[in-house]
């Protein structure tokens, strides 16, 4: 059953063209990887895809697998690239920010209980911030940040999750524990859209590889993946040996 | 004579104690979403109000209720118009209510009720207006705290909220309103000039003490009553005015507590 379905869809900013006619469908339980030069239009096509901004041709439409309802808003997140300087200095503790992803599952006139402070902070630990769930936000290094915003959002145990660059700021150990809990949230019926710069990662954990061209779409097959990989290889010195 | 002798003080006293609890609530979110001119540019709009309830024999509380509302509603509108320059959109309003004030003011023959209200008359409250700011007082802080969680949710990041679902457009609407209603009542008993003060500086200095939202907000609650009750204090034994008094200590304070913690608001 599938939870997206992107019907011909076309994106185009003024004198450039980003994707026409791109059609997807992602079912229950998949994993794409989107693979792409800077300004190809990697963020533009996952907000398109999340239904954050509209496709200028074509629909997107994401449903519940099981029921075949409209996906609720909380259940397809975004997490996207944090400016991080947006809350400089906000008062707010890592814990604080993480229960706000009951905000919109509650609904009005309903408070967090206990049951959901338990779990925003087995969550925290889960990402590694168990010491730091009374820590204020603008506190924490930058791959901290961007663990307590990957934390809120599988916090609302989301269907689909669309995820902008989830590693670019966490270190390498930590990527490889990130992916392994994905796996987990995976295994139980989220589907992952994930975008990355990561090839040679986004080939361990995907299902399917596209790679934004100048203004086009392409499926990766196997043999163009290794082909890549072999040639970013000998250009990057082998950076990923250590993964 | 001590100042619980007279009627008049302690209900300015209550008075004060009543705005005092209500501001932080609105000036978290004020301070913390950058729109600290907002705050004043709707100030000025109350003055245009009162202004125009003198020339009309309304009560000026009420008329500069009415014209805060207008003035929060041309901000939002404004803000939508001029998305990129808030700020214009704010000074614009601001021109529009000194602009309103100074000329409506002409008109007002009583001069005295009219420069009350630039630095408060919180002595020279009717018993009615006390009923009806405890009313609007109770309410404010009630709706404030049924939406604590989307009031946090948009003031934390408003793009996200929305994109999960959260009802900002909602919320913001009652929180505008609210702001609109606290910045009357305010104008009212610390005067139009500095009423935006009284609503940033006490979470400016809290924020300096605190790391979570939920801490800030009560010591700012601390120091939002020692400023309002000490400020009146000082006005009653030094024979100044209130409105004065309050920001005086405010800022005093504030700059006392700034050494103690760098780099922040």
């Amino acid at each position: 059953m599938n939870i997206l379905v992107a019907d011909k869809i076309s994106y185009a900013y003024p004198g450039k063209i980003l994707f026409t006619d791109f059609s997807l469908s992602v079912s229950q339980n998949e994993w794409i990887g989107i693979i792409g030069n800077n300004g190809t239009g990697k963020t533009t096509l996952l907000k398109v895809l999340a239904q954050l901004i509209k496709a200028q041709q074509g629909k997107v439409s994401l449903f519940d697998p099981e029921s075949g309802l409209t996906l609720k808003p909380y259940e397809r997140v975004y997490v996207g690239q944090h400016e991080f300087s947006q809350h400089e200095a906000f008062p707010a503790t890592a814990l604080e920010v993480v229960i706000g992803a009951f905000t919109p599952i509650l609904g009005l006139f309903k408070r967090p209980q206990k049951k959901h402070v338990l779990a925003a902070k087995a969550i925290l630990s889960d990402m590694g911030l168990g010491d730091e769930i009374h820590t204020q936000l603008s506190a924490l290094s930058g791959g901290q940040r961007q663990r307590v915003f990957i934390a809120k959002a599988l916090l609302m145990k989301p269907k689909l999750l669309l995820l902008d660059e989830p590693s670019s700021a966490l270190d390498a150990q930590f990527t490889l524990k990130l992916f392994s809990i994905l796996k987990r949230y995976q295994a139980q019926g989220m589907a992952i859209i994930m975008i990355t710069h990561d090839l040679a990662l986004a080939k361990t954990v995907s299902d399917r590889i596209f790679c934004l061209g100048e203004s086009d779409i392409l499926l990766l097959e196997e043999p163009q993946i290794e082909e890549e990989l072999a040639h970013r290889h000998t250009h990057m010195g082998g950076v990923h040996e250590h993964l | 004579m001590s100042i619980f002798n007279y009627e008049f003080m302690n209900r300015a006293l209550w008075v004060g104690a009543l705005v005092a609890v209500m501001s932080p609530l609105i000036g978290q979110t004020i301070v913390l979403k950058r729109m600290s001119m907002v705050g004043d540019a709707i100030a000025h709009t109350t003055l245009a109000g009162v202004a125009i309830g003198l020339i009309l024999n309304i009560d000026p509380l009420i008329s500069a209720m009415v014209a805060a509302l207008i003035g929060v509603f041309l901000v939002d509108v404004l803000r939508q118009r001029l998305p990129y320059y808030a700020d214009v959109a704010i000074a614009i309003l601001m021109s529009l209510g000194i602009g309103l004030a100074g000329t409506l003011s002409s008109f007002v023959r009583d001069t005295n009720r009219f420069s009350a209200f630039l630095f408060g008359s919180i002595v020279a409250i009717s018993e009615t207006e006390v009923i009806m700011i405890t009313g609007v007082v109770i309410i404010v802080v009630i709706v404030y705290f049924i939406f604590y969680k989307e009031i946090f949710a948009m003031t934390f990041d408003e793009t996200m909220a929305q994109h999960s679902g959260v009802n900002v457009k909602l919320v913001n609407a009652i929180f505008m309103i609210m702001l609109g209603i606290t910045l009357s009542i305010a104008a009212k008993t610390v005067g139009s000039l500095i009423l935006s003060s009284l609503m940033i500086l006490p979470v400016a200095t809290a924020m300096q003490l605190s790391k979570s939202y939920k801490s800030t907000l009560v010591i700012a609650f601390l120091f939002s009553l020692f400023f309002m009750l000490g400020g009146l204090f000082i006005s009653f034994y030094a024979g100044v005015k209130p409105g004065g008094a309050v920001v005086l200590l405010a800022v005093g304070t504030y700059l006392m507590i700034l050494p103690l913690r760098k780099g922040r608001v």
